[in-house]
């Protein structure tokens, strides 16, 4: 490696709130943000609930995917001090905004929509409804967002799913400390509606008790929640001579595949072990001595929870049950494509604030998960080093190792 | 059109292509797998297929491959079929769920060829090989890694037409998309007999006896005189004017120009179309002076020997 890549902006936004102020106030504490989402008719689903901000005024606003990017990434900038034209790379992790493909169909379909459908079927309407076909194209969010922040470099938008933000970070890191670019601002949006709140009611794969319980033994499933960040990662000398101030410095990451399904992960957790491992090879701690706190995917179904506990002993076979392990899906709901880049800020703010974020909604142990999940309170830490995790369908795992300056 | 160089640090080698298409009406057309799993669309059997041709005929470590999948807009016909059902209040199906990304159908070709590398996809407006290159070259700098499947898919958004009642249809949706993006970019909408489906696929390494035709960046005087094919002295395979968003033909160009240099040998230039900020990128194919044994490396190249690529 041949430059240090570090930190230096964030922004980010949940259920919760904008900024990490609202991130400790939720996430941090342990309360989950789930009620009933009113921004489309839940009747059809087995479930109301999602990790949702409460509709304001400018929900029609708040809701178009493009305007919550654009926020976090100015939020980033500006705490980075980026200035407008700086040759930075824009590398996003989003679906597109899906609300475009619903309109279209609502409308071919001629429908007549009820006073809630109206607001799901046109959430742009305030804003210039009908020009925003495009916006389901993963790449244009990429193009909007880059414009919006004025910054000069290349722009790629990964779409694999829950590890396409973390996904965009790495590939951020390689391009920084390979010297092929100085800085980047890498970003994920997903915020809920209704075409993937559909599918994954589709598969069974909510919660049917309204909360999100990982490693706990009556989880029942995962729920969707509102989630957009954005990152500034630029190498350390280019920070340097900006005068910017490094929050925190990305000292490992990985990504392998499970070879196993192509929605599930591998019950013995394969990929995750191998992402797990290349990340902490790579930061020149294979056994984890340094590491005090793993962020994990922990979506709180029962299929990944297992799988995911076997592949954190597989990648630290002598201390897995030393390190703090924790979900905050349990309180922000799964953020899909977002989950890697929120969770990523998550997991700095832990480095910054020596606070562990707890696993809400933990009841009781389950056997195949059996390590230390830091269950509903939020926990002091003196921390160096934390690892984020991530998976996705078709077997996909990343990792990401963060180090305090 | 300026050209932007050095795309590619290192040369890569190219040890295997494939093509398939849907719809196009041409022979080349291909019979498409049934992928257990996967209904209704063509985007992941498409997928699979040309990544299945590519991994049988160069089999390798898997555990030191990684996977890039460029596609701009997705599987559209999964996308389209399942708001469809949603809107008019049918019950989903699972499988529309199981394969809405592309993951999915990446994690079918993991575990049919053993492959634990970085599985990934991508969308992106600009050309897609220049995409797909540099991030094989990228990759391949992980002591890791030694073969990276690149692969492009793009679904005309027609593929379900009959189901809908135009302009209600996928390709209405498809269309407005593109319309919208062609504000700006000086890129045109394609037409509605785009064919249903295309894919590509090449598989990538670091040039050695095991990949006779290697690809590395062209400097930019090369491609400024790409339309000279006299002063440069090999055959050009590119795309003259740029092509709708995101459009996946200069994998096609690629996967041709490696077939001709596997029989023929020699060398072409391969020229990108332009990029929304950048101009065009250029690579230069060689054949391994050693590689085609029947066919003599030392001749010039024929222009009319081009090979005719999807899109005509």
């Amino acid at each position: 490696m041949s430059g240090e890549v570090t930190v230096t902006g964030f922004g980010v936004r949940t259920a919760f709130g904008t900024g990490a102020e609202a991130l400790r106030r939720g996430v941090f504490a342990g309360i989950p943000s789930f009620r009933a989402t009113t921004r489309f008719d839940t009747g059809p689903y087995r479930t109301p609930m999602a990790g949702v901000a409460p509709d304001g005024p400018d929900a029609a606003w708040d809701w178009a995917l493009r305007h919550a990017l654009a926020q976090c990434g100015a939020e980033a900038v500006d705490l980075a001090g980026l200035r407008p034209g700086t040759k930075a790379a824009v590398l996003l992790g989003v679906a597109g905004d899906c609300t475009s493909v619903t309109r279209h169909w609502r409308t071919a379909a001629g429908a007549t929509p009820g006073r809630r459908q109206d607001v799901a079927a046109a959430p742009h309407s305030a804003t210039g409804a009908t020009e925003r076909a495009a916006d389901a194209v993963p790449a244009h969010l990429a193009e909007l967002l880059a414009g919006r922040l004025a910054l000069t470099g290349p722009r790629l938008t990964f779409t694999n799913a829950c590890v396409a933000s973390a996904a965009a970070i790495i590939h951020a890191c390689r391009l920084i400390s390979s010297g092929r670019i100085d800085a980047a601002v890498c970003a994920g949006g997903y915020l809920v509606e209704e075409e993937t709140f559909a599918k994954f009611d589709s598969g069974r794969a909510l919660s049917r008790d309204g909360a999100v319980r990982p490693f706990s033994a009556d989880r029942s499933g995962l729920l969707l929640g509102d989630g957009v960040a954005a990152v500034v990662l630029e190498s350390a000398e280019h920070a340097r001579r900006r005068g910017a101030r490094p929050l925190a410095t990305v000292v490992g990451w990985g990504a392998a595949t499970d070879t196993h399904h192509i929605a599930q992960p591998h019950p013995e957790g394969v990929g995750l072990a191998l992402a797990t491992r290349q990340a902490m090879r790579l930061a020149g701690d294979p056994d984890g001595a340094g590491l005090g706190y793993v962020n994990a995917h922990g979506t709180g179904t029962k299929y990944n929870d297992g799988a995911e506990t076997r592949g954190l002993r597989a990648a630290f076979p002598e201390r897995a049950e030393t390190i703090p392990i924790s979900s905050t899906k349990s309180t922000t709901g799964h953020l899909l494509e977002a989950a890697g880049v929120v969770e990523f800020v998550i997991t700095m703010l832990a480095l910054l604030d020596g606070v562990l974020p707890p696993t809400a909604g933990f009841t009781r142990s389950a056997p195949e998960c059996d390590l230390d999940y830091v269950p509903n309170q939020p926990r002091a830490a003196d921390l160096r080093r934390a690892l984020t995790v991530n998976a996705a369908f078709g077997g996909a795992n990343t990792a990401l190792v963060l180090e305090r300056p | 059109m300026k050209t932007e160089k050095t795309v590619l640090r290192s040369p890569l080698g190219i040890l295997a292509t494939a093509t398939a298409t849907l719809g196009t009406g041409r022979d080349d057309d291909l019979p498409l797998p049934r992928l257990p799993g996967f209904v209704e669309s063509s985007f992941s059997p498409l997928a699979y297929e040309v990544s299945r041709q590519c991994l049988t005929e160069r089999p390798g470590d898997g555990s030191r491959t990684a996977v890039a999948l460029a596609s701009l807009m997705g599987d559209t016909t999964t996308a389209d079929l399942a708001s469809r059902r949603m809107v008019s209040g049918q019950v989903h199906n699972p499988l529309l769920f199981m394969q809405a990304t592309a993951n999915s159908v990446l994690g079918y070709t993991s575990r049919e060829f053993g492959i634990t590398g970085q599985t990934f996809s991508l969308s992106t407006l600009d050309d897609p090989v220049t995409e797909l290159l540099a991030m094989a070259d990228l990759l391949l700098e992980d002591p890791e890694l030694d073969r990276v499947l690149v692969l492009g898919v793009e679904l005309g958004g027609g593929e379900r037409r009959e189901a809908g009642v135009p302009p209600a249809d996928g390709w209405a949706r498809v269309s407005d998309a593109y319309r919208e993006l062609a504000v700006g970019s000086n890129r045109p909408v394609p037409p509605p007999s785009t064919p249903a489906g295309l894919a590509a696929a090449v598989l990538l390494g670091r040039p050695g006896a095991e990949a006779p035709v290697s690809v590395r960046s062209a400097e930019a005087y090369e491609a400024d005189h790409a339309t000279h094919d006299e002063a440069v002295g090999t055959e050009t395979v590119g795309t003259a004017a740029a092509g709708h968003p995101g459009n996946i033909l200069g994998l096609f160009d690629l996967a041709a120009a490696h077939r001709r240099l596997l029989r023929d040998g020699g060398s072409h230039l391969l020229v990108t179309e332009p990029g929304v900020r950048r101009g065009r990128t250029a690579f230069r194919l060689t054949a391994d002076a050693e590689t085609p044994p029947s066919a003599p490396t030392d001749a010039p190249a024929v222009r009319d020997d081009r090979e005719p690529h999807a899109h005509h």
